[in-house]
């Protein structure tokens, strides 16, 4: 069952299309990211999802719920973090939670606890006197003691510090990996989000890209390199992207790798020399579909 | 209601600080009140210093209530994507409400438990203390409102403040624009009639106000419930359209009942007693150069003949209608001026004789002759070269330039539609000349200050402080009679020989200050002596009195002042069939 789901989701500002037609499901349990540049529609999409935009046409469900519906009972089973979130910055750590603790039914003060010390947050200093990673600790906090369905962080690592960066993935690998929920990140940190995800959305320029489970992304992504034992045209297949040739030395990556019949392909394709195939990082899968991108973006304006 | 409460909590732990001087403004204020009331010395200097920080107090208040709307407000944004309350399970309408509600305490609980002491201090019963209650809320009901409305619709302190700039300025020039070009002939058409409450532009400002208010709380709400700033923007310039339209254009034409609810009825027709006939011919005023309007005014005077013994008549509403022989006809609404004192003689009429010793006049035969008519005349009565059952009563009155320009050489006739209150004047209770700290009255109260013997001008100088009930001078809800005595003059009161003296001027130095429905009063009195012996004996020259001293004619005395309660209604039709206005020196007719 898909926890997020959005069905043609458009959102327009004036003529500038922020986000175009996005078919996107979010596998419950699943810890789903949302890769894209910046500029990409990802925090609009989230703003969509959370009903503090509406969409222009199409639709968004989560929890089942029309995002353009959704209301404090969802709100009960979600959390919201987003680096751009007006935290009340006049409360200290201990009055934010005091706060909230209220609106929420579910509120676990022995979780409250033990994420307070996971956290290593001051209490009782001000939320306009911690630091930025503090601060989003404080609003992670907040948004998980009541043991959400459903997490939703913005770019919650952005303008943190590699330290803090790290403290905070842990915490949530930590936190993620003892709880049954789903949690729906967006950034353009490709690295940290990819110690944590199990599912892939890529968007670019507001349309989807592509959303599948990271391990099936990495599984089907290779770089290969491959000898050409002549200066001819490199040969061409479906998938292939960034196409490269240096003399008799041609790169590629293969999008549609298959461990059975792409190594038997390429010993067709180069049947002298051979190619060696690699796996690739998440971040080289992004650069090579959002360079790819541009490419074709180019390509179709001229 | 449980979270909601929770909401009201943090909002009012976040505006602490701001909220601890919106009470200090009142604190202070009462601080300023009691020390004015209870002080023993108080130069008229220093309690003009006094009102110039009160002004600034209140600018004070006033700018704290504003900005404490727009803070509450803020603390859960209701623009923008930023705010922290619309993903957390908080609904629309629990913010609404919890918002709501921490407006009630603020502008209204908070500053009616601050003012309670106060009232009660100043002798306010329970109806006065709720009358005020609730006209304290209502005058916090424009600027609350208006704030609430503006920080709905905007999200930063700055955008607020610019808003607010500009709806002042949009105000002020649609005010300026229908003043110079007249147009409030089509905006609140007859705007002057508001004043008397009565007829359909009563009915159509109060419309107007509930539209207002309606239409505020609409974009509000929506706003509190949707956060869709471009529809709940569309809704303001919706209610916006609406308020023009009912300013503009106004179906309803209802009969103006003021002056006849609640009249009582004279014991003798009243008709048969009173005449009001135009004394002379009018003049006209024609402004060289029109500018603005139409720079034509005529002048007059309307003779009040015969009015009602012990009762004073002052004109509330008159009507011009002129009309031509060739059927132009042109209506215009003027404005009388008329002012009455009580007479000696209806002030001594309320002062028992203990002491049957005749003053000077009372042994002339004049006073026995009048004795003998059934109405006794006070010397300064019998001395007046007019009529003295006569009164003269001003009127101005602005008509169309052409029309103006027309009559001193083709004479319409006129109609005057003049409407009055008969008003009852009674000695109220009086006040031994003795400084002292205690008050007389209970929410009507008095102190003398000081009083001091001026030797060399043979004067008595008495300052007097006095406190009255002055609910909803600032929005009016009620009406309350006793406003009218803070025009009553205070006269010296000799019970013993049964006489009477006015201060040296009618127009004796008073300044007010308003402190929280109470209005305090300074007076700063001057005597010379017992009316009659003073109007026959006149010695006083360049401010030195060369008479006789009264000083132990004062040591008998004291104060008491003349309040006026409406008695009655009356109107009449003046006709007069040629009317006659002359071009005055300054005119220039073309």
């Amino acid at each position: 069952m898909n926890i997020i789901e959005t069905h043609s989701l458009t959102r327009r500002f004036g003529r500038n299309e922020a986000v175009c037609g996005l078919d996107l499901a979010v596998p419950e349990g699943s810890v789903c990211a949302l890769l894209g540049q910046n500029g990409a529609g990802k925090s609009t999409t989230i703003k969509m999802l959370v009903n503090l935009l509406h969409p222009t046409s199409g639709e968004a469900r989560v929890m089942g719920v029309d995002s353009r519906s959704l209301g404090p009972r969802q709100f009960e089973q979600m959390g919201y973090v987003s680096e751009n979130q007006q935290l009340p910055l006049w409360m200290t750590v201990r009055q934010l939670l005091d706060y909230c603790r209220p609106f929420y039914p579910s509120w676990d003060t022995t979780l409250e606890r033990e994420l307070l010390a996971l956290l290593a947050l001051p209490e009782d200093r001000k939320l306009r006197e911690i630091s930025r990673g503090m601060l989003m600790k404080a609003a992670l906090l907040s948004s998980l003691c009541y043991r959400p369905k459903l997490l939703i962080l913005d770019e919650p690592f952005s303008g943190l510090d590699p330290l803090v960066r790290d403290e905070l993935v842990k915490s949530i690998i930590e936190v993620s990996a003892s709880r049954d929920w789903t949690v729906f990140i967006s950034s353009h940190d490709i690295e940290e989000v990819e110690r944590m995800t199990d599912h892939i959305a890529l968007i670019d320029a507001g349309r989807l890209q592509l959303s599948e489970p990271t391990e099936r992304l990495q599984a089907r992504f290779r770089k290969v390199d491959a000898d050409l034992r002549s200066e001819a045209s490199p040969p061409s297949m479906p998938g292939w992207l960034e196409i490269e040739q240096s003399g008799q030395r041609m790169s590629f990556v293969d999008s549609a790798y298959d461990p059975v019949d792409s190594p038997a392909a390429y010993e067709r394709l180069f049947p002298e020399a051979g190619a060696a195939a690699r796996p690739m990082t998440l971040r080289e899968i992004f650069l090579t579909l959002a360079r790819t991108s541009r490419r074709a973006a180019k390509g179709a304006a001229a | 209601m449980k979270l909601t409460w929770h909401i009201v909590a943090k909002d009012l732990r976040r505006l602490r600080a701001p909220l601890a001087l919106w009470i200090a403004t009142f604190l202070v204020e009462f601080s300023i009140g009691l020390g004015l009331l209870h002080s023993n010395s108080l130069a008229f200097r220093s309690f003009q210093g006094i009102q110039a920080f009160d002004v600034i107090l209140n600018l004070v208040r006033m700018a704290t209530g504003y900005l404490l709307v727009a803070s509450l407000v803020y603390d859960d944004s209701l623009v923008g994507t930023t705010a922290f309350w619309p993903t957390r399970p908080i609904s629309g309408i629990r913010l609404l409400g919890a918002k709501l509600l921490a407006c009630l305490l603020i502008f209204a609980l908070i500053p009616i438990l601050v003012s309670l002491p106060w009232w009660l201090h100043c002798g306010f019963g329970t109806g006065q203390v709720r009358e005020a209650s609730v006209s304290l809320i209502m005058s916090m009901i424009l600027p609350v409102g208006c704030g609430l409305v503006i920080a709905a619709l905007t999200g930063s302190m700055g955008r607020y403040i610019m808003w607010t700039l500009l709806l002042v300025a949009a105000v002020a020039l649609s005010l300026a624009t229908f003043v110079k070009t007249g147009a409030t002939h089509l905006f609140f058409r007859g705007l002057d009639v508001v004043v008397d409450s009565s007829g359909s532009t009563a009915a159509r400002l109060h419309t107007l106000n509930m539209l207002a208010a309606a239409g505020g709380g609409v974009v509000v709400a929506h706003q509190f419930l949707t956060r869709r700033l471009a529809r709940s923007l569309m809704l303001l310039s919706g209610v916006a359209a609406i308020l023009c339209v009912e300013a503009a254009w106004w179906p309803l034409a209802f009969k103006d009942r003021s002056h006849e609810v609640g009249a009582p009825t004279p014991a003798a027709p009243l008709e048969d007693r009173i005449a009001i006939v135009p004394t002379k011919d009018a003049l006209l005023h024609i402004e060289p150069e029109p500018a603005a309007g139409s720079g034509t005014v005529v002048f007059g005077n309307l003779e009040v003949k015969k009015p009602v013994p012990g009762l004073f008549i002052r004109p509330t509403y008159a009507n011009f209608a002129w009309q031509w022989p060739d059927g132009n006809h042109v209506e215009a609404k003027g404005t009388l001026l008329g002012t009455q004192y009580p007479s000696l003689h209806q002030l001594e009429a309320a002062i028992p004789h203990k002491d049957s010793s005749p003053s000077a006049w009372e042994q002339g035969a004049a006073y026995k002759q009048s004795l003998k008519n059934g109405k006794p005349v006070s010397y300064s009565e019998s001395v007046r070269e007019e009529d003295p059952t006569s009164l003269l009563w001003d009127y101005y009155v602005e008509v169309p330039r052409a029309e103006g320009l027309k009559m001193p050489s083709d004479r319409p006739s006129c109609t005057i539609d003049v409407r009055c209150d008969l008003l009852q004047p009674k000695l109220t209770g009086e006040i031994p000349i003795a400084a002292g700290d205690e008050w007389a009255g209970g929410a009507e109260g008095y102190r003398i200050l000081s009083k001091e013997w001026n030797e060399r001008a043979r004067i008595l100088e008495i300052s007097v402080i006095e406190r009255h009930a002055a609910i909803g001078e600032t929005v009016r809800l009620f009406e309350y009679q006793n406003w009218k005595r803070i025009d009553a003059a205070f006269f010296a009161i000799n019970r013993r020989k049964g006489e009477s003296a006015w201060p040296l001027n009618l127009d004796y130095f008073r300044s007010s200050i308003m402190i929280g429905s109470v209005s305090i009063t300074l007076h700063d009195l001057k005597y010379v002596g017992p009316r009659d012996e003073v109007t026959a004996n006149p010695a006083l020259e360049n401010g030195k009195w060369t008479g006789p001293s009264f000083e132990e004619w004062f040591s008998d005395a004291s104060l008491g002042r003349v309040a006026e309660t409406v008695a009655g209604n009356y109107s009449r039709k003046v006709d007069i069939p040629l009317f006659s206005a002359t071009p005055d020196t300054f005119s220039k007719v073309p």
